[in-house]
């Protein structure tokens, strides 16, 4: 059995002169959590299609826990176990129900089903509302359904799409412990996200693509470290103005420099040296008020690589 | 094996959604419905006319001539004295006054013209004429009776059918024609477009199963569910005694509304597989299906339509529906059965394949 779980290799799609995917090769290993960061449009969603065979790219190769996937679509999904943003759970049926219908469609033996439909619902805190029909649902409540439901023929690759949109941050968290507890028990997870906290929580390491380009790949705290070590947040008085902003700009070490009202957010790397020599060269043209000292966060990375927000 | 576990959770799915979807069962439910009122209201209104009856005369062949308008089928006889007949007559209660004069038997003896009286209230042609046939027709009768009569009338008549059908039960038929198809094509439709609307099509496409199997699934979910309702309706109008195929004509009947629900199944998830929205699915699914069945004489017998109509008609395939489902529950008979279910097969096998090619269209991303 081969260590990697998906391998893309020069995987390109376009549609009529739009090229949504370009170029794209990137590894993914089993038993890690995996993330694809990107803004909206950026390719993220064509490239999940074409890992789950759902669509065909002009050119590249893709293998999925050692299976050609252009050759054989069907046999991948048989591994893969999907939670869209959406959810895609019959609302007319109970949650039970939609298990059982899951089960069907994935051929889940029927020996040792009820019991394995319990645990779920229990994992899911569902079991007192297993004959409920899930329109009587909460987000929270169908998001943990859709959740339990991928997990039932034990797929050994699971895709999150955003896994803990609309959920409330006490299942957020109950949410991220399973997804956790997942990888412990060997399955390789794929998340795709526009809330870098939870990829910064769970991510063993984070591809970023813009334009369908990868623009990035490492760990998340490698990533930060890319950007810079340390970011300093200062309040002046008066307002920074463009003199200072040159000046800051200026020191070497220094990454990169915001000003806005009345503060200055600059990124600097190699250490405390370089954070005197801003600090140092602020004071000698305003009045600092307040400075603040932290590691650069995921959402400035992305922002450096991609230009964007990543929820924008 | 494990194909046929996925059709049958689909169809399985598919029935319990329709079952748990009040807006779907009244979308299939309703226009039939409201169609079965229309007969019955226009049934009444003019099958047997109210007519009121002066009596003037007690003699045995005025007595005689009332048991015949009495007994007519054409009306529904409410004696009068000859104030309240007018009365009756003028606030619309009845269409007309039919007066046998106190001289009538005396008359009739005399060998004196047909004394007889008719007071009609013109209110439209169809009205009018009905009335003007049907008195003389009664009259016709009594002298037809009669052994001394100067007057020798007879009249000889032959039927093409075996027994006369009655007004609602000659249009139950393709009331049921029309629940076929409504049921088959809004349920269908409605079943395609759910997933795509509810975005649970993306859980299908995840899955292993095939795109046939999904089809078959859907398709099955439809012809089951129309023939359950078909059922009920067959059984109820069994028990009510309106539409009893008699022996072994229940089984062009079954088969005539057995492909009649394929056909509407395929068309039905072809509708569904290129609107995707359940409102618009709806909407065009009742349309098409009220015409399909003005079409196919539902209001009225398609082979007296004008011509124009009638061409089309031939090119409707719920007109083979409703004229094998004529003669299977009306008339046992064989006349023109196989081409009507070759007709129907055609248009199931036809339905079958739109419903196919249309889905699996929209199952292929990018």
């Amino acid at each position: 059995m081969t260590d990697t779980a998906i391998e893309l290799i020069g995987l390109t799609k376009r549609f009529g002169s739009f090229t949504a995917v370009d170029d794209l090769s990137l590894t993914v290993e089993r038993g890690e959590i995996f993330g694809l960061l990107g803004p909206n449009g950026s390719g993220k969603t064509t490239t999940i299609d074409m890992i789950s065979g759902l669509s065909r790219p002009n050119s590249g190769a893709i293998t999925v826990l050692g299976i050609d996937v252009l050759a054989e679509p069907r046999r991948i999904r048989r591994s893969l176990g999907t939670v869209p943003q959406e959810n895609a759970l019959y609302e007319e049926l109970s949650a039970e129900a939609n298990l059982r219908f899951h089960a069907d469609l994935f051929d889940v033996p029927r020996k040792g089903l009820d019991e394995k439909i319990t645990a779920l619902l229990e994992l899911a805190q569902l079991q007192e509302r297993r004959k409920s029909r899930v329109s009587t649902f909460s987000g929270g409540m169908k998001r943990r359904l859709a959740l339990v439901r991928a997990m039932l023929h034990e797929p050994q690759l699971l895709y999150f799409d955003e896994p803990t949109l609309g959920v409330d941050v006490q299942s957020r968290h109950a949410l991220w412990d399973r997804i956790l507890e997942l990888k412990d028990g060997g399955t390789t997870v794929l998340i795709t996200s526009n809330y870098l906290e939870e990829a910064n929580a769970l991510c063993d390491r984070l591809a970023i693509i813009d334009r369908g380009r990868l623009v990035a790949l490492d760990s998340p705290a490698k990533l930060r470290r890319s950007f810079g070590d340390t970011v300093l947040e200062m309040r002046t008085r008066p307002a920074p103005g463009d003199d200072v902003v040159r000046k800051v700009r200026a020191l070497p070490g220094v990454v990169s420099v915001i000003a806005s009202d009345s503060s200055l957010k600059v990124t600097v790397e190699g250490g405390a040296d370089v954070t005197g020599k801003v600090v140092t060269e602020v004071i000698g043209v305003t009045s600092l008020e307040e400075i603040q000292s932290r590691e650069p966060s995921l959402d400035e990375v992305f922002l450096s690589l991609t230009g964007k927000e990543l929820r924008e | 094996m494990a194909a046929r576990r996925a059709v049958l959770a689909i169809a399985a799915k598919d029935i319990l959604t329709w079952f748990r979807t009040p807006s779907a069962i009244l979308a299939s439910l309703l226009p039939p419905l409201a169609f079965l009122l229309i007969i019955f209201v226009v049934a009444g209104a003019v099958g047997r006319n109210p007519v009121a009856l002066v009596v003037e005369d007690s003699g045995p062949q005025a007595q005689r001539l009332v048991s015949i308008l009495e007994n007519s089928n054409a009306f529904r006889i409410q004696r009068a004295d000859p104030v309240e007949a007018t009365h009756l007559l003028d606030t619309l209660q009845v269409a007309a006054v039919i007066t046998i004069p106190a001289s009538f038997d005396d008359d009739y003896q005399a060998h004196r013209p047909d004394p007889v009286s008719v007071q009609i209230n013109n209110l439209n042609l169809d009205f009018t004429n009905d009335l003007r046939r049907s008195v003389p027709a009664a009259i016709t009768e009594f002298y037809e009776g009669q052994p001394d009569t100067p007057i020798m009338v007879g009249v000889s008549e032959s039927d093409l059918r075996a027994h006369d059908v009655d007004l609602v039960q000659f249009q139950l038929v393709p009331i049921l024609v029309l629940l076929l198809t409504i049921m088959g094509i809004v349920n269908g439709g409605l079943a395609a477009a759910r997933e795509f609307e509810d975005l649970t099509i993306k859980a299908l496409l995840l899955s292993p199963i095939g795109r046939g199997t999904l089809i078959a699934g859907k398709i099955i979910a439809c012809w089951v569910t129309t023939m359950l309702v078909a059922a009920v309706v067959l059984v109820l109008s069994f028990a009510f005694g309106v539409l009893r195929p008699a022996g072994r004509y229940w089984l062009p009947a079954l088969a005539a509304i057995g492909l009649i629900a394929l056909a509407a199944a395929g068309l039905g998830t072809a509708l569904g597989g290129a609107l995707r929205r359940f409102s618009a699915v709806a909407g065009a699914g009742i349309n098409l299906s009220i015409y399909l069945f003005f079409l196919s004489g539902g209001i009225s017998v398609a082979a007296f339509l004008p011509d124009w109509i009638q061409a089309i008609a031939h090119f409707t395939p719920t007109f083979y529906g409703v004229d094998a489902l004529e003669a299977a529950i009306f008339y046992q008979s064989t006349d023109n059965l196989g081409r009507d279910l070759g007709v129907l097969g055609v248009t199931a096998a036809v339905g079958l394949g739109l419903g196919i090619v249309s889905l699996r269209r929209r199952l292929v991303v990018g």
